[in-house]
């Protein structure tokens, strides 16, 4: 429920940066044009709309906190745990294959003494 | 002839995994860039909330400290370890309930680790390192016979000394793609962690003192005050004010660490996405692009 929620606001944010964008661009064009009470109407809309936003944003921010971080933290600890695992089988593996270089070197010559 | 021989061995060897490293080293840097920065002003604060934790409680009878380990150096000094086993354990700690600042920067060390160890299983060297191990040893193998050894024993040492280059070569590619597919699994599997994580980490530190929305919120109030002042000696005010919440706004924005553990969860679904792929690519670029911004930005302020 909270899930749909945040997606829902964050749809709401996203048309919401479009209309922001072409406020302040409309303003600043009638201002340019000397319409100084149109620019002002439309740049005091935009304010209020980035006002909305923050009210939103507060809104998913409360909705946010509500969640617990410990578990995402552990869950992120123990999956750091595997690529150490996964990087020291590797390296076990490396060190492995050095080990039986040397041990075929010694039988080597072990064999060269021998015949 | 099987699928397999589509690419035949001497092109498979040439085949390389996506070479995810240069992403992690980036989003590396992003994070100890933000931890840096972000210590010194939450750290205090997750002191505070420990004190705080700790007095409660104390007044609940509660024990708040545990020795774990041997924490005995006879012990230690008996199997071969000059230095005993010993930590401290805070039980109080509040690493439960509401999101606060201990739990952010326990998820930040989280973070820290995770990308050093991704760090670590990217780096291709070890893949390198198997191959030519392999063949070292099928070398040192082939070195067995010189004609004085049994005939069984000369055999294998002549199938070595043929082989060494391609099984060496092989073994090489093998242990490449066992290493990017555990990356690929691993770096999968944390990408919804690391979203939900930075989500709330970024909530939380939009709250504390210097945030964005305070910013804005100022931003926004300095330029309704100029449209509405109604003096030219009012307009000048307002329009000092505005420039600086306008510098203020900017600053923040630079230094903002919730917007750097978010750009951070951005680089993370782009290496999560595979180079490979031309979505993937293009986003790591995107991220790329947009950490270069923020680092501009910073210059500037």
């Amino acid at each position: 429920m909270s899930g749909e929620a945040l997606n829902e606001l964050g749809r709401i944010k996203q048309s919401q940066q479009t209309a922001l964008a072409r406020l302040r661009a409309h303003a600043i064009a009638l201002r340019a044009v000397g319409d100084e009470a149109g620019a002002n109407r439309l740049a005091l809309q935009a304010i209020a709309l980035s006002r909305q936003n923050l009210t939103l944003a507060t809104a998913r921010r409360k909705l946010l906190l509500r969640e617990p971080l410990a578990p995402q933290t552990a869950a992120l600890k123990t999956l750091a745990l595997q690529a150490e695992t996964a990087t020291a089988r590797m390296q076990a593996l490396i060190d492995a294959l050095e080990q039986a270089t040397r041990l075929v070197n010694i039988i080597g010559r072990i064999l060269a003494v021998l015949q | 002839m099987t699928r397999f021989s589509a690419c035949s061995l001497v092109l498979l060897i040439g085949c390389a995994a996506p070479d995810m490293t240069p992403a992690i080293d980036e989003a590396r840097l992003l994070l100890a860039d933000t931890n840096t920065s972000l210590q010194p002003a939450i750290a205090p604060v997750a002191a505070a909330e420990l004190a705080a934790a700790e007095q409660a409680a104390m007044a609940e009878g509660k024990v708040i400290l545990d020795l774990a380990g041997d924490c005995d150096f006879e012990v230690a000094r008996a199997n071969g370890r000059m230095v005993s086993d010993c930590t401290l354990v805070e039980n109080a700690r509040p690493t439960t309930g509401p999101v606060n600042a201990t739990q952010v920067l326990d998820a930040m060390d989280a973070l820290e680790t995770y990308f050093a160890a991704l760090g670590a299983l990217a780096d291709a060297r070890t893949s390198a390192e198997v191959g030519a191990r392999t063949k070292a040893l099928l070398d040192a193998v082939g070195k067995l016979d010189a004609g004085k050894g049994a005939d069984g024993l000369a055999r294998i040492a002549a199938a070595a000394r043929e082989r060494s280059e391609l099984v060496g070569g092989v073994a090489g590619f093998v242990a490449n793609q066992a290493r990017a597919k555990a990356l690929r699994r691993v770096v999968r599997r944390a990408d919804p962690v690391i979203g939900r994580m930075a989500e709330i980490a970024a909530a939380w530190l939009d709250t504390q003192p210097g945030n964005m929305p305070a910013a804005q919120e100022q931003l926004l109030a300095a330029q309704e005050a100029l449209i509405l002042a109604s003096n030219p000696a009012a307009r000048a005010t307002a329009a000092s004010e505005l420039r600086a919440a306008f510098t203020a706004f900017r600053k923040a924005e630079a230094a903002s660490p919730a917007t750097r553990i978010l750009l951070l969860r951005r680089m993370h679904a782009a290496i999560a996405a595979g180079p490979s792929g031309v979505d993937g690519f293009e986003a790591v670029l995107e991220t790329l692009e947009d950490i270069r911004a923020l680092i501009d930005l910073a210059e500037e302020t």
